[in-house]
């Protein structure tokens, strides 16, 4: 009989908790239950990502050690001047426990560090003892359930991460497959924005899986930089198949398919070189060499079309070779990896890049991150006043807890779940069991049982919310420990307060902003747009460099928010529920999020355009023109951070085919009165990309136009409880 | 005047009055906002987040003033 993977977690996962709490409390350790904590908590399919997840917890504990001790020395005495280092230090976890690296060592600085500041208010002593003991018990915790995932039924991730890029190698394959089926007369097309997710998820997966794979073998660390750069690359290789698909549509509208020489034929070499590279990272041998095409332009039909067409031609033809590019060193990163070329590939030369940073070299404050830290620090002081001046079951556990939850809860924002039902049956499970079962057990070995039927069933048969709550309800309601005692006012009251901490958190979530998703959706939609508004506003005045530090920091700001936005947008649209809003179906949002998407890689476009060297006569030239255009969209990006209803699309159309004609009408003038010396290959080059910026952010903004003119935002506007 | 607390017996667990009252208010605030939400009324509401809170206080406090007073 084959016993499956998940039965065989469940055991392991038990058998630790067993182990961990024999050792506890044979060792007889101050809570014999953080043992168990950290296991339960850490304890991950792979030996690697438990050692990656493992290593952040005693970070995040010994971090925890040395503030929580710190702030209790600063102010013994002082109740509320010690609240006042304590708050920028939780604003700062709650910060860093929402970006993208290192969420789980923050969440457990901020959480442990309020454990120790409250676990002895009345002893300093006992204070040092809880926090050496607390990291004593996560590190063995840790140990416990390393060795346990080593010897017992190991997994390795380097399957998995075989896997997750061989799925990403082939979901790049499909999109591109989907992409070109929109075009090709008589195939039938297949829908991309499923791929597109999908590849989207295997990129976050890869990182995931190349970090825990690298902690545990040898073979991927040494090959980890390889990785790496699959990974980016598979990031980039998606972008472009982004602009590509926009572009595809924009180009069979304006008829200008033809114009691109052998550009089927590099579709087809780079649909073969993702085989390849999957076919390699499978371990299979190389069966084929990759061949070099080469791309051109139909000078014959180039000579047909207007500036704008023309700058669309030469974007492509651009992009195109990026493309072609990455996608050779997607084979030659895989055959690397696999160890059949020696030497390391030469790095793709990455594509200018737009300052992020701001110019003190930090990255400006995400405002999202920033109201989840808020959130937290007052969930702190909320509770703290709580205890101070009401003093209700929990004591200081509500110092403790209902921050913990806090940071818990800032980590997934748009992930509906309403925490009181899974805690309430979990907890309801606890008190039963030590009620009915506890009282009738007397050695380890009864004890035993109960821990792994208990633990087993919440590994094996929950997940996340519901596997957390009824491991915290075992921890909490059993209280086991060597000199077990039992009083049912006690665990009633571990009852209530934790109903009651839940229901304040709920309320702390309403503080800063509303956490439904579809209001949440209108307030980003509409930050999005003021932020695209501003960079508008500011395209004509210059580089990043040319800029004062003010100036550089808010463009930075703006270009943060709108990259970040479409991420932000697709997590929240997927939280929208469509029974309440059948108005704004799961499909619509998903088109909307693509546009999105689509107009913030036109402005990326624009603004590298613009940072390129341009002939300054040329562009002088047409200053008049292009402000008559930026105003046009700078105008109608302020009407949808309003209403993204706003305006009617025809009417849209129309005012901007009216810009773009002035402008080329304009364009056709400057060219003339230059004569060909005074315009360089490199000038003309960049001269026609900033164009194709232009040209591609006003498609863009008709599509938004239009796929927001098929969601029925009022509805979503309007209150309700 | 009676200056005896008085709690709820429930199988033996003493039950402060507060409590009772809070629990239940939270019950009908609930059931008040489901009506609200029905009939549509509550778009006019600013903040509906905060009138909940306000029922929930005015529930609690009529029911422990004049239904389980302590």
């Amino acid at each position: 009989m084959t016993v499956s993977t998940r039965i065989k977690e469940a055991i392991k996962v038990a058998v630790s908790i067993v182990i961990g709490y024999y050792l506890a409390l044979r060792l007889d350790w101050l809570n014999p239950t953080w043992v168990a904590i950290s296991i339960a908590f850490i304890s991950l399919p792979t030996a690697g990502q438990s050692l990656q997840k493992g290593a952040m917890r005693m970070g995040g504990t010994l971090v925890a050690f040395v503030a929580g001790l710190f702030f209790l020395g600063l102010f013994p005495q002082e109740r509320w001047l010690f609240l006042l280092p304590l708050s920028p230090f939780l604003f700062l976890c709650g910060y860093l426990v929402q970006g993208r690296n290192g969420q789980y060592f923050w969440f457990v600085a901020g959480f442990v560090t309020l454990m120790i500041v409250t676990a002895g208010p009345s002893s300093s002593e006992y204070a040092f003892q809880f926090a050496a003991y607390r990291s004593l018990e996560t590190l063995i915790g840790i140990l416990v359930w390393t060795l346990v995932s080593i010897f017992v039924w190991p997994q390795t991730n380097l399957a998995n991460l075989k896997k997750v890029a061989g799925d990403l190698l082939e979901g790049h394959r499909k999109m591109l497959a989907a992409y070109r089926s929109h075009f090709e007369p008589g195939e039938e097309s297949t829908p991309v924005d499923g791929i597109r997710d999908e590849v989207a998820r295997l990129i976050g997966s890869l990182e995931t899986a190349i970090n825990a794979a690298a902690a545990e073998s040898y073979q991927v660390h040494e090959v980890k930089r390889s990785w790496q750069r699959l990974h980016r690359d598979g990031l980039e290789v998606l972008e472009i198949l982004d602009r590509l698909g926009a572009g595809l549509s924009e180009r069979q509208r304006a008829g200008l398919r033809e114009t691109i020489v052998n550009e089927e034929k590099l579709y087809d070499e780079i649909s073969a070189r993702f085989e390849e590279a999957r076919h390699l990272l499978q371990g299979e041998a190389p069966s084929r060499s990759s061949i070099d095409i080469v791309i051109g332009i139909d000078e014959e039909r180039a000579a047909k079309l207007n500036h704008f067409e023309k700058a669309v031609v030469e974007m492509t033809r651009r992009e195109l070779e990026r493309l072609d590019a990455l996608v050779a060193g997607l084979v030659s990163t895989a055959r690397e990896i696999e160890g059949l070329d020696r030497e390391p590939a030469a790095p793709v030369r990455p594509e200018d890049s737009l300052p992020v940073k701001g110019p003190f070299g930090f990255p400006p404050l995400d405002p999202d991150r920033v109201r989840g830290a808020i959130m937290v620090t007052l969930s702190m002081w909320v509770s703290y006043l709580i205890w101070i001046f009401v003093n209700p079951p929990g004591h200081q556990t509500w110092v403790q807890f209902v921050p913990t939850l806090a940071l818990l809860c800032v980590q997934m924002p748009s992930v509906r779940v309403s925490l009181a039902k899974p805690f309430g049956y979990a907890y309801t499970v606890g008190i039963l069991a030590y009620v009915f079962v506890m009282p009738q057990l007397s050695t380890f070995w009864q004890l035993s049982v109960l821990l792994f039927g208990f633990s087993f069933v919440a590994a094996y048969c929950f997940k996340t919310i519901g596997r957390a709550a009824l491991f915290l309800a075992m921890f909490s309601m059993l209280g086991i420990h060597n000199q077990q005692t039992y009083d049912f006012a006690s665990v009633a009251n571990t009852f209530l307060f934790n109903m009651l901490a839940l229901f304040v958190l709920a309320g702390l979530t309403y503080l800063i902003r509303s956490p439904r998703p579809e209001k949440a959706f209108l307030s980003l939609v509409s930050r999005f747009f003021r932020s695209l508004e501003f960079l508008l506003s500011r395209f004509g005045q210059g580089t990043f460099e040319s800029q004062g530090k003010w100036e550089q920091w808010q463009r930075a700001y703006h270009l943060q928010v709108i990259r970040s936005m479409p991420a932000k947008l697709a997590a929240w649209g997927r939280s929208i529920d469509p029974k309440r809003y059948p108005g704004s179906r799961p499909e619509d949002v998903g088109a909307l999020v693509a546009c999105v998407q689509l107009l913030v890689y036109r402005m990326e476009d624009l603004y590298r355009a613009r940072q390129a060297p341009q002939a300054e006569a040329l562009v002088k030239e047409m200053t008049e023109s292009v402000r008559s255009w930026r105003e046009a969209i700078e105008h109608q990006c302020g009407r949808w951070a309003e209403q993204p209803e706003s305006g009617d699309l025809d009417d849209l159309k129309q005012r901007l085919d009216q810009r773009v004609g002035a402008l080329e009408a304009r364009i056709e003038e400057a060219m003339e009165g230059l004569s060909s010396t005074e315009l360089s290959r490199e000038e003309s080059s960049n001269f026609y990309r900033l164009l194709a910026g232009f040209r591609g952010f006003s498609e863009a903004a008709l599509r938004f136009a239009g796929v927001a003119g098929t969601i029925r935002w009022e509805p979503m506007r309007e209150e309700h409880f | 005047m009676n200056l005896i607390p008085r709690e709820f017996a429930l199988g033996g667990v003493f039950l402060p009055p507060l409590l009772v009252a809070g629990i239940l208010a939270l019950g009908l605030a609930w059931v008040t906002a489901l009506i609200l939400n029905r009939l549509r009324i509550s778009r006019f509401f600013f903040y509906p987040p905060l009138v909940y809170v306000a029922l929930l206080v005015l529930y609690t406090i009529f029911l422990s003033t004049f239904v389980f007073p302590s």
